[in-house]
């Protein structure tokens, strides 16, 4: 069995249903600026609304919705397209996934509705009064929290992304869109406790170089986690951009390991044992470890290293003119900033850079651009991240040739976009 | 005389900087005691060595009985996969173009399988199985 279980044939569904929703939703609105995605593409006929200059429009003429008639937010009708993208027939309790749909968003926060999912076993229904983190193993004192314990400790707030360590596959059949392609991919402001803290209020023994994290849902799903990163940049979460952690995403506890592999950051976070060796689980030695092309594989191999890709254009948009378009797109590291992002208009013969947005932040997403004129013909783009530490993000071939297509996580390969004469954008590298 | 009474008023200060901060570090006093009951209750892992395995026994033969009776909906009547992963073969295939990753061919160390199935990972043993039982499936598994 395999990790993910998206064809294209559910990726090429789940975007003729989009098209019809944000089609009808649309309906009667123009296409502002040259760049339209499938579904905007429905509503291109503009049609005599009266709501059109020289026109006074509808909304204006009597009084809007009152205070009160949403008592907790929701995005405006006309975006209900932008939802997360689940491939149809997941084994639900073994292995599911829903992406972010990167191409359809700005800036580097991705907001709680849209951060992407991952579970093992479903998505439990906790009590925060009734849940309980237990400290022990190699400490002097073996201790219990409730989540009121924790959220008395000093806290803290920091950017971070977090990133599936399979996104996407090595093997075709490749997506379609930048959320097919690399949608286990979220970021969000975190609030809760250094680990280091609640740590040394149980007191490290000597020998303590590893900790177990083991989360309260119906996977159980175990982790160890070496003693330097705990001590380092290691937290607790309580809260997610503001508000509470949401259910798929921990509530109300997790682990953050900031730049570590997705499925390490322990969501549901019930127990944490200090132990002098890591525990060996199913998803430390069966799933999440390597398979190099001579039979040997690599095991805990935590770092998310540093990659990019274009949101805007995109596969599934469409250039709908020749001239000016903004090329941005998002770059991270699991090794710290971003320090350059190039790209490439010329599938990949010469390289630019590309301005980056502040902040730039360790560990977090960072917003590029580059201005373009498109002059309509056919043409390939490309961005290639370079991080802090040196390292410049490798094209699929590079990959390839290391680790063979039988890899299935880790996969930071450049991803190009063909944008044809019509201005369709498509995967280049399907 | 003024430089002995500089040096101890630097000390002073560096005292205060020193003395600071240490309130506002661990411990704080947060949490209570977890009681060696509590701990074994939710203190599930078997480790690589085999630690902290429940008590019992089970023979090959008992072993297949059980996990024709939890096992093989998931797994297959002879562990061969379904909606479970494929259990056993695969041995020799790693380093080719189709490598079957299984229990017999992939993973490092047999005790993970106790680790795994009674810990409740495995979807249908969380509810059905007792640690005895749990502990039974595993010896055929390995052996194939």
């Amino acid at each position: 069995m395999t990790e993910t279980t998206d064809s294209d044939n559910d990726l090429a569904v789940t975007t003729r249903r989009r098209l019809l929703r944000e089609g009808g939703a649309l309906m009667g609105g123009a296409v502002l600026g040259g760049l339209a995605s499938h579904a905007a593409l429905a509503a291109t006929a503009e049609t005599d609304s009266g709501n059109l200059p020289p026109n006074i429009p509808e909304w204006m003429k009597a009084p809007g919705e009152p205070m009160g008639s949403q008592l907790y937010g929701a995005p405006s009708p006309f975006e209900k397209g932008v939802v997360k993208n689940i491939p149809k027939n997941l084994p639900q309790y073994i292995s599911a996934s829903g992406r972010t749909p990167l191409q359809d968003l700005d800036g580097i926060i991705t907001p709680n509705g849209l951060f992407y999912e991952r579970h093992h076993g479903g998505v439990p229904a906790i009590d925060p009064a009734q849940h309980r983190l237990m400290l022990h193993g190699l400490v002097d004192k073996p201790l219990i929290f409730t989540m009121e314990d924790i959220r008395r400790f000093p806290s803290q707030s920091r950017i971070h992304f977090l990133e599936c360590s399979g996104n996407p596959v090595y093997k075709k059949p490749y997506g379609k869109t930048a959320s097919d392609l690399v949608g286990l991919l979220s970021c969000a402001e975190w609030t809760g406790v250094s680990l280091k803290l609640v740590l040394q209020e149980a007191g490290l023994q000597p020998g303590a170089k590893w900790v177990v994290a083991e989360g309260a849902d119906a996977a159980v799903l175990t982790r160890s986690i070496p003693i330097e990163k705990c001590l380092d940049d290691a937290m607790l979460v309580y809260s997610q951009n503001g508000e509470r952690l949401r259910p798929q995403q921990g509530y109300p506890l997790r682990l953050l390991l900031p730049g570590f592999e997705g499925n390490m950051n322990v969501k549901w976070l019930r127990r944490l044992r200090v132990a002098a060796e890591p525990t060996y689980s199913r998803e430390e030695t069966s799933k999440y470890t390597d398979l190099m092309p001579d039979g040997t594989a690599r095991e805990f191999t935590f770092y998310m290293e540093a990659k990019s890709i274009i949101t805007r254009p995109s596969g599934g948009q469409k250039l709908n003119t020749p001239g000016f378009h903004e090329i941005s797109g998002i770059a991270w590291s699991g090794h710290g900033k971003i320090k350059r992002v190039d790209v490439s208009v010329d599938d990949g013969k010469s390289w630019q850079e590309a301005e980056l947005q502040e902040p730039v932040l360790t560990r977090a997403l960072t917003r590029f651009r580059l201005p373009w004129h498109w002059d309509g013909q056919p043409a390939v783009i490309q961005s290639r991240a370079v991080d802090e530490t040196g390292y410049v993000q490798p094209t699929l071939a590079e990959l390839i040739a290391v680790r063979g297509d039988n890899h299935f996580y880790h996969n930071n390969a450049i991803w190009p976009w063909r944008i044809a004469a019509s201005g369709e954008v498509t995967n280049a590298n399907a | 005389m003024p430089t002995r009474e500089l040096c101890i008023a630097m000390l002073v200060l560096v005292g205060l900087a020193g003395g600071a901060p240490a309130q506002a570090q661990s411990p704080f006093g947060i949490g209570r005691p977890a009681t060696p009951a509590e701990i074994a209750g939710w203190n599930i892992d078997v480790d690589r060595y085999g630690n902290n395995l429940p008590p019992g026994s089970g023979t090959v033969s008992r072993g297949h009985e059980v996990f024709d009776q939890q096992c093989a909906a998931c797994h297959g009547a002879k562990g061969e996969g379904g909606v479970g992963d494929r259990l056993v073969g695969g041995q020799g295939t790693l380093a080719t173009k189709k490598p079957v990753r299984t229990v017999g061919s992939y993973w490092p160390y047999a005790p993970t399988l106790f680790d795994y199935i009674p810990a409740a990972r495995c979807r249908r043993t969380r509810r059905n199985l007792s640690a005895m039982q749990t502990s039974m499936p595993s010896p055929p598994i390995s052996s194939i």
